[in-house]
């Protein structure tokens, strides 16, 4: 527990965690912005119609833009450097000479930044809902089936969208850590996951590569949409929570494997 | 805890490559509790490699290492319970204050050493300067954070390497007498060093390693002593006369000291008692007769440069073959090309 505390606390102090957390609330000051100085919305997109009527919209929508680069970026910003700024600055050597296993020490790590990682979305939300509500107040949303949700209960569909949302994100953390561990390199294992990302988006538009789409990290960005429908469609959300655990399993088992064999000569 | 008669460190036929380079070559060491030993060693010859495998930081590819009886890479949590040091440059948190990082290695280690920051920090002279970040530290700082860090765990083993490199002579000063206090209160301590002068003011022992090879493994006294023809430094009123008496006895080698008045001569013992009878004959006054002992450093670049004479009658000592020298020439050319 004090090894996850002080990863926290390590996290706390470094400026790549406050940039993630700006990278989460600044675009729904930019949207909030855009929509008070023209008229009309963004009508192509799930929710691009109801930004106008109720806060609940705006972080629906930025989950729907922020799949395509921007939150996998604000993960993989903590999550690939997470082991490898411990051997850029010759760090490990100094907490693993502690009374602290290698085991300890890197799962510490996973969980800081998982913890990291739904901080960000919580925080996200958050203030898509506060900034939403003052441009556009808070009232009850249409869903994707077409019927009209409450605002209480829109409001924990919102939550509940971030949490599936979450799945995918984290299978893009697990890459970050695996190539923050195998690289030992911060900006390479943090373009490295972003570049992950970009690669399964481009698979996901040639119709060629049909057949492998629904097991895709990226893919299951969409599966909060499931939330959202009239009754609730579990069916994407289940179907997001293997695929992922595929993903993510393998990336933490080589990372830890890697980790705590690995020679630490830094 | 280890039974007390298990030695701190207990090293055999230990070994690690780095590709085809031989880092270090099967050695064996051993550091029972108590002593105060000098790893003695030029750049690159194996010094770090074989205290981050003490330490459980690298793999042994052969051979055995054991801290207080217990293997530090299978086992390092039990292994270190009751080690502490740092191996090259400490290293800390950069963007958390010194007493942040204190704070974070008591953590880990679970939490008894918080009482002890203070006290460390005033220990090492960081006392005012604690609130800082350690980005803003000067490199002697980061060292005295090390030995603070060091002595946060009261520990029983203490490994340092190279810990006043980069150090001004003041610096260097108060960190040496840190050690040296270390060392009087009974702890092990490990010293990886190539200043001979530190290790000749604060070990009793040395091990000096030689491109992955120990080649001597031995007293201190046992070092400047070996191989070196007694050596004493005359100072008289009448040098002139003194030297000429001097040459007239067999097997006696007379030299200008470096004051005045002063004759360094060498030769075997029973050569310097005549040279005394001879100087009393002849009136010669004698204002001192010191025993002069062969310095650190004079014995280490000795062992250094003709190591396989003097090899054959150390310790650990085996002539290095012609083969293993190559290799681990490499393996130093490997080791110091590391950041």
């Amino acid at each position: 527990m004090t090894t996850y505390l002080w990863e926290l606390r390590k996290l706390r102090h470094q400026k790549r965690t406050m940039l993630g957390l700006f990278g989460v609330i600044a675009p729904s000051v930019i949207f909030g912005i855009d929509l008070a100085a023209r008229s009309g919305t963004p009508n192509d997109i799930a929710f691009g119609p109801a930004l106008r009527q109720t806060g609940l919209a705006f972080p629906l929508v930025l989950l729907f833009f922020g799949a395509f680069w921007l939150f996998p970026l604000v993960t993989s910003l903590v999550a690939g450097d997470i082991v490898a700024s411990e051997y850029q600055r010759g760090t490990l050597k100094t907490i693993l000479t502690r009374s602290v296993g290698r085991s300890r020490v890197f799962w510490s790590k996973v969980l800081a930044t998982l913890t990291y990682t739904v901080l960000a979305m919580i925080v996200m939300t958050i203030a898509a809902v506060i900034v939403g509500s003052i441009v556009s107040g808070l009232s009850p949303i249409t869903d994707l089936s077409g019927k009209p949700v409450g605002v209480g209960r829109g409001l924990l569909l919102v939550f509940g969208a971030t949490t599936v949302y979450l799945i995918p994100l984290l299978a893009i953390a697990a890459f970050g850590i695996y190539l923050s561990t195998a690289t030992r390199t911060s900006a390479a294992a943090v373009v490295g996951a972003l570049m992950l990302t970009f690669l399964l988006r481009l698979i996901e538009i040639l119709p060629g590569l049909h057949g492998v789409h629904p097991y895709l990290i990226t893919t299951q960005f969409d599966a909060w949409m499931g939330l959202l429908r009239n009754p609730i469609d579990w069916a994407p959300i289940g179907h997001a929570a293997w695929v992922c655990a595929l993903w993510i399993l393998p990336f933490l088992a080589a990372s830890w494997w890697t980790f705590k064999h690995r020679d630490v000569t830094a | 805890m280890s039974a007390s008669g298990t030695p701190a460190i207990e090293v055999r036929g230990l070994t690690k490559r780095f590709g085809q380079l031989v880092a270090v070559d099967a050695i064996d060491l051993v550091v029972n509790r108590g002593d105060v030993i000098g790893f003695l060693g030029p750049n690159g010859a194996g010094k770090t490699t074989t205290i981050r495998m003490l330490l459980g930081l690298i793999r042994a590819d052969a051979g055995t290492a054991r801290v207080f009886g217990q293997d530090p890479w299978r086992d390092p949590v039990e292994a270190l319970r009751s080690v502490a040091g740092f191996v090259e440059a400490p290293t800390f948190y950069d963007y958390l204050t010194g007493r942040m990082n204190l704070e974070l290695l008591a953590g880990l280690d679970g939490g008894e050493g918080r009482t002890r920051i203070d006290g460390v920090l005033d220990t090492v002279g960081l006392i005012g300067r604690e609130g800082d970040r350690v980005r803003g530290y000067s490199h002697g700082m980061k060292q005295r954070l090390g030995v603070a860090a060091t002595l946060l765990r009261d520990p029983d083993l203490v490994i340092l390497d190279e810990p006043t490199t980069g150090l001004d002579p003041p610096a260097m000063r108060d960190m040496r007498a840190l050690v040296r206090r270390l060392a009087d209160t009974g702890r092990t301590v490990l010293l990886s060093s190539h200043q001979m002068n530190e290790v000749e003011e604060i070990c009793s022992r040395v091990a000096i390693i030689r491109n992955g090879a120990i080649v001597f493994d031995g007293g201190l006294a046992e070092l400047t002593e070996r191989g070196a023809r007694p050596t004493v430094l005359l100072s008289t009123g009448e040098p002139h006369r003194a030297t000429v008496v001097a040459g007239d006895i067999d097997g006696l080698e007379a030299k200008s000291g470096d004051g005045p008045g002063e004759l360094l001569l060498s030769g075997e013992q029973l050569a310097l008692d005549r040279l005394t009878v001879a100087l009393g004959r002849e009136g010669i006054p004698i204002r001192a007769f010191v025993p002069e002992r062969m310095s650190l450093e004079r014995a280490f670049f000795r062992l250094l440069d003709d190591g396989a004479s003097l090899d054959s009658a150390a310790t650990a000592a085996s002539a290095a073959t012609p083969e293993r020298s190559a290799k681990a020439n490499d393996a130093d050319e490997h080791e110091g090309a590391r950041p």
